[in-house]
């Protein structure tokens, strides 16, 4: 054994105390660091997974805003913008089939709405959904994320809504009808338009997160006369004058606005005439991508051969889109879940601040207590130096002596955090209510730890380590060989 | 400088401040140490004794004048060169001992060697150690922890330690302060011992009459200065 080594671990049984609460100062800070960081990793693959694969991708397309994009709209500071239609579709679509990168890719378009039962008693109050609009058989054939309870996907150019199982059981919880296949529903949509639409399946997501309760699939054009874009395919909407009531109701709301569309009757006509942007102009940008999907998108989302390939695909593509003039970004999943996926980065933002403060107080124990071993230990070290030993022997037999300390307590306590984060997957952690699920990444999460993980622990406990010697060693570096003349050390 | 001389210091000034004041300690000193020497500086508390062992020993600098050993003065040097003389040239022996808890007997005589690198083959280097300690008759205590030893035992590892490294100079500060008058005594004589089977240069102070009275040269020091020095036998006999 190296006497470093040696005459560290000798040092360190002499001082038992002082090596009791340094060391099990790291072994808990190690815990909580393989524990917490190991929990986070785990809800935060989670989450990826789920989103990723239930309906994010891997590369996310969007128009430029001022706000962040996501598919959830755009988030911004003070009055919101409206998603911006994404320009060059063709030439983006052309892009992404030529690339032998590209697995697959679909397109998209969102609207925030409420769902309201049809009828002579229609009145407001139904559950809010988002309304992913989707070429069904090219979205489908993407994602792989729903298993139907009843009806299937749409058919290419149906008109129709799929519901989840837990906006049907909102929907009779808030306006008393049960909902089935085969029945209609008004969408009601906060820009003031109104729509009578055919519930074609009700499903579960494979994966759920927080944002799949909210999530309903309608067919492009439904959505696109909700949301006031033209792609000249929209028909007619037919409504009873309870429902044209419904909608007079809200005619001049505050969430209306002049670019948008009132689709009632023979108000869908008229607002192909008169309110509707010019086929040619930028909301109206009719486009056949890849010979599948017609019509104004807003997102295009992609599916990569190798997923791991992400970041530097979106770095290709984003100088691509830069090269071609095209106001359009490609970014992760993280920026298509939006606001879903920030709550556990803030999370994560939360727990690195309580970790830094925990590190902080760490440091300062650890530095005070290896202070005070120092002034006790003041006649030995300077009898080493007076025997000869240089500054870098003293600075190397504290350095042996704080590492053995992080190695010993620093392994027991990853054991110990390893054992709770064993202990939590066999168990399993239910995520109660929708916070918790958004910060779980689903609805119960098994969290397991990673090589990374315990190597990211190692390092920051080390490096909280070597940062509280400084000043320390500092102290031991200006013990005098003299003060060994003057000081007695057995 | 004579090429006997290993220890000179010259006009050799120190002065302790002391708040607003300042002490001198030594006001002055000149002499010379020749190899081999067996050395005592003597004199009341307060003389002077253990600042000069300090200014001999770089472990501390002079106000004033000059300290040279064996031809290099110590003025000028930086820490790393001045550790490197002690730990080439200079051997401690302490009033308190100041052996490393930690280590056990044969590891504190082999101490100086650990920081003096691994020139010596390693099989080399314990024959050494054991030489030492044989030497300084504690064999059977080789595996003992200081705690676990009498002072004159302790005191016989500090021996052992300081010419771990072949030093040319032994320092010792009342190196039988805290031991019986026999057992101090024994002490002295091993040091003699050694002075003459070694040819190690060795100086301590002291302030027992019975110490200084074995030593073949004598420094008495008063209030800082050199009162007397004295040369009885060994090689370098004489008064002045």
């Amino acid at each position: 054994m190296p006497a470093l080594v040696k005459i560290a671990l000798r040092n360190l049984v002499e001082h038992k105390g002082k090596t009791l609460i340094v060391g099990i100062i790291v072994a808990l800070g190690m815990t909580i660091l393989v524990a917490g960081n190991s929990f986070l990793d785990s809800a935060a693959r989670s989450l990826r997974s789920s989103f990723m694969d239930s309906f994010a991708g891997q590369v996310f397309i969007s128009g430029k805003a001022r706000g962040n994009v996501s598919l959830f709209g755009v988030m911004e500071m003070g009055a919101g913008s409206s998603t911006p239609i994404l320009p060059d579709l063709a030439r983006i679509a052309s892009y992404l089939g030529g690339s032998a990168e590209v697995k697959s890719f679909t397109f998209q378009l969102t609207g925030a709405e409420q769902l309201n039962k049809v009828g002579e008693d229609a009145a407001g109050g139904g559950p809010f959904v988002y309304l992913f609009g989707i070429d069904a058989p090219r979205y489908s054939d993407m994602f792989d994320n729903l298993t139907f309870v009843s009806g299937a996907w749409l058919v290419p150019d149906q008109e129709g809504i799929l519901l989840s199982t837990s906006q049907a059981r909102e929907f009779r919880k808030e306006l008393g009808t049960d909902l089935r296949v085969g029945d209609s529903v008004l969408i009601q949509s906060f820009g003031n338009a109104i729509r009578r639409v055919t519930v074609r399946g009700i499903f579960d997501f494979k994966k759920t997160n927080a944002a799949t309760d909210l999530i309903a699939y309608i067919d492009p054009e439904t959505l696109r006369a909700l949301r006031g874009m033209a792609s000249g395919a929209a028909a007619p909407a037919s409504l009873d004058s309870s429902e044209t009531l419904l909608l007079s109701m809200n005619e001049g709301s505050l969430f209306g606005s002049e670019g948008d569309m009132v689709t009632t009757g023979t108000a869908a006509a008229h607002a192909s005439r008169s309110k509707v942007a010019p086929a040619d102009g930028p909301r109206a940008q009719a486009v056949t991508a890849s010979g599948q999907a017609a019509g104004p998108w807003e997102f295009i989302l992609v599916s990569l051969k190798n997923p791991d390939r992400a970041p530097a695909f979106i770095s290709q593509t984003n100088v691509w889109l830069h090269q071609q003039g095209i106001a359009a970004q490609a970014g992760d999943w993280v920026a298509a879940a939006g606001p879903f996926a920030e709550m556990p980065s803030m999370l994560r933002v939360v727990f690195s601040l309580a970790v830094l403060i925990i590190a902080i107080v760490a440091l300062i124990i650890i530095m005070n207590t290896l202070v005070v071993s120092i002034g006790e230990r003041s006649a030995e070290i300077g009898t080493m130096r007076a025997l000869g030993a240089h500054k870098g022997f003293v600075r190397r037999m504290l350095f042996v002596e704080v590492m053995t300390i992080v190695v010993l307590f620093g392994a027991a306590g990853m054991g110990i955090g390893s054992l709770l984060v064993g202990v939590m997957n066999a168990a399993g952690i239910r995520a109660a209510g929708t916070f918790m699920q958004i910060m779980a990444g689903g609805a119960t999460l098994r969290p397991t730890v990673r090589a990374s993980t315990l190597g990211i622990s190692w390092l920051l406990i080390a490096a909280v380590s070597v940062l509280a010697q400084i000043y320390p060693v500092r102290t031991a570096l200006r013990i005098q060989p003299v003060t060994a003349m003057q000081t007695r050390l057995e | 400088m004579s090429s006997l001389s290993i220890v000179e210091l010259a006009g050799v000034k120190k002065v302790y401040p002391l708040g607003k004041t300042e002490v001198p300690a030594v006001r002055g000193i000149t002499f010379t140490i020749e190899k081999g020497d067996f050395i005592s500086l003597a004199g009341p508390s307060g003389s002077g004794k253990t600042t000069i062992l300090n200014l001999i020993g770089c472990v501390d600098t002079p106000t004033e004048g000059t300290v040279r050993i064996d031809g290099v003065e110590t003025a000028g040097l930086d820490d790393r060169q001045i550790t490197s003389i002690r730990q080439k040239m200079i051997g401690f022996i302490f009033q308190s001992f100041n052996l490393i808890p930690v280590l056990n007997v044969s590891e504190n005589v082999g101490f100086p060697l650990l920081l003096a690198g691994g020139r010596a083959p390693r099989g080399e280097r314990k024959e050494w150690i054991e030489t030492l300690i044989e030497e300084v008759g504690l064999a059977p205590w080789r595996s003992h922890r200081p705690s676990e030893l009498s002072g004159g035992q302790r005191q016989r590892v500090a021996i052992a330690r300081a010419l771990a490294t072949k030093p040319r100079i032994v320092l010792a500060d009342e190196p039988t302060a805290n031991l019986d008058s026999a057992t101090g005594e024994s002490i002295i004589e091993l040091m003699k011992k050694i002075n003459r089977d070694m040819d190690t240069t060795f100086i301590f102070s002291t302030h027992d009459a019975n110490i200084v009275g074995i030593a073949d040269h004598v420094i008495r020091l008063h209030d800082g200065r050199v009162e007397s020095e004295e040369r009885r036998g060994g090689r370098h006999a004489g008064t002045r």
